[in-house]
């Protein structure tokens, strides 16, 4: 617990006997569980990027894939680090938990079927990701403050390297097109309520500053990806958040990452050989 | 921010094992083009070649650069169509070596 009080005051959460990991706190506070939310999902898109370092289009392609899955790896380690601050151990936090206790959004629970699911992915997912992340950069919350603008540089070539390849596989026509659209419509209402929860949580982090409220964050979102989607004829305004089967815990829709994927995420195979 | 990636210098093209473009052309069988790389470590350094990558276009080939070449904290990067490098010597038309 390194952080200013005000900080740790407004999570609401310091105390000796609080649970290793937010997840398992009936009332971990809204900035850790949101916090928590980004890490998860960001350590998932870095493994859907990974299942696509061998057999991308090109040996450039896979380069790229393999720096976007560091990159997504490297920002949820710093997002899981941020925890401490809130006296979660952020080492339980991202080797210890099962996958029915990941936050992560439900588009990343399985794999990226063909390559236009990863374009669809990067635009959709990745780009809703850099929203949010932008969003708690300009808030109140110091580390956030500090940590996030250089994950947001990175961002950036996130961003230009899946409007790129939307647009080529979006002008290409035909069966590319096709199957970018629908991925992308099948990606865009669950992650767009993870984005927007509309949720108590979600209100509290905006009344306190640290997000921005959800009608600029959709702005915003509509802003940096509605043209790249438009190309396949998406149309992001007239999409609705999908919140059936809400999970207000968890604060993502129903089901869980696959597992075999979190034991990745968890480094399972290599828990002998952790030093932290 | 990539703690632990390795560094790039062996991914770039000098260094792949055969996948893309051969050298020396400035297109690709996938309809890509060679682009060559070039960056500064500072302000005032002049540009170094540091190798080229293959892309559909100048979007995918900033990205493609950047990713690749990653091993050094650049000031500047840029890319360029090999296909926009003209050649101005020798006057027999054939470089003295490379």
């Amino acid at each position: 617990m390194s952080g200013p009080a005000s900080e740790r005051s407004s999570s609401g959460m310091s105390g000796p006997a609080k649970p290793a990991s937010p997840d398992r706190d009936p009332d971990p506070g809204p900035l850790a569980r949101h916090i928590l939310s980004l890490a998860d999902s960001k350590r998932l898109l870095g493994i859907r990027y990974s299942d696509w370092l061998l057999g991308s289009p090109s040996i450039e392609t896979g380069i790229a894939a393999s720096s976007m899955a560091q990159d997504e790896w490297g920002h949820a380690r710093l997002l899981y680090s941020m925890l401490r601050e809130f006296g979660f151990d952020p080492f339980a936090v991202e080797h210890e938990r099962p996958a029915a206790r990941y936050y992560s959004a439900c588009a990343l629970d399985g794999e990226f079927e063909d390559w236009a699911a990863l374009v669809a992915g990067v635009v959709v997912v990745d780009g809703a990701l850099e929203v949010a992340l932008e969003s708690l950069g300009a808030g109140r919350y110091a580390l956030a403050r500090s940590r996030v603008p250089k994950m947001l540089a990175e961002e950036a070539h996130h961003r230009h390297f899946g409007a790129a390849w939307f647009e080529r596989l979006g002008g290409a026509g035909g069966e590319a097109a096709e199957r970018l659209r629908e991925e992308a419509e099948s990606m865009l209402p669950g992650t767009l309520a993870w984005l927007l929860p509309a949720d108590d949580v979600y209100e509290a982090l905006a009344a306190e500053g640290h997000v921005r409220p959800e009608a600029q964050v959709r702005r915003r979102y509509e802003e940096q990806v509605g043209a790249v989607l438009a190309a396949v004829g998406v149309r992001i305004e007239d999409v609705e958040p999908d919140r059936n089967g809400w999970d207000a815990e968890r604060r993502r829709g129903p089901g869980a990452p696959a597992e075999e994927a979190v034991e990745r995420a968890r480094g399972d195979r290599n828990r002998a050989l952790f030093v932290e | 921010m990539s703690g632990g990636r390795p560094v790039g210098a062996g991914r770039g093209r000098e260094a792949s094992t055969g996948q893309g473009a051969s050298a020396g052309s400035a297109g690709t069988s996938l309809g890509e083009e060679v682009y060559e790389v070039f960056a500064r470590k500072k302000r005032g350094d002049a540009l170094r070649h540091v190798g080229c990558v293959d892309a559909p276009g100048s979007a995918l080939a900033r990205v493609y650069a950047w990713k690749t070449y990653d091993e050094e904290n650049w000031f500047e990067m840029c890319v360029v169509p090999r296909k926009a490098i003209l050649p101005a010597g020798p006057p027999s038309g054939r470089p003295a070596s490379g």
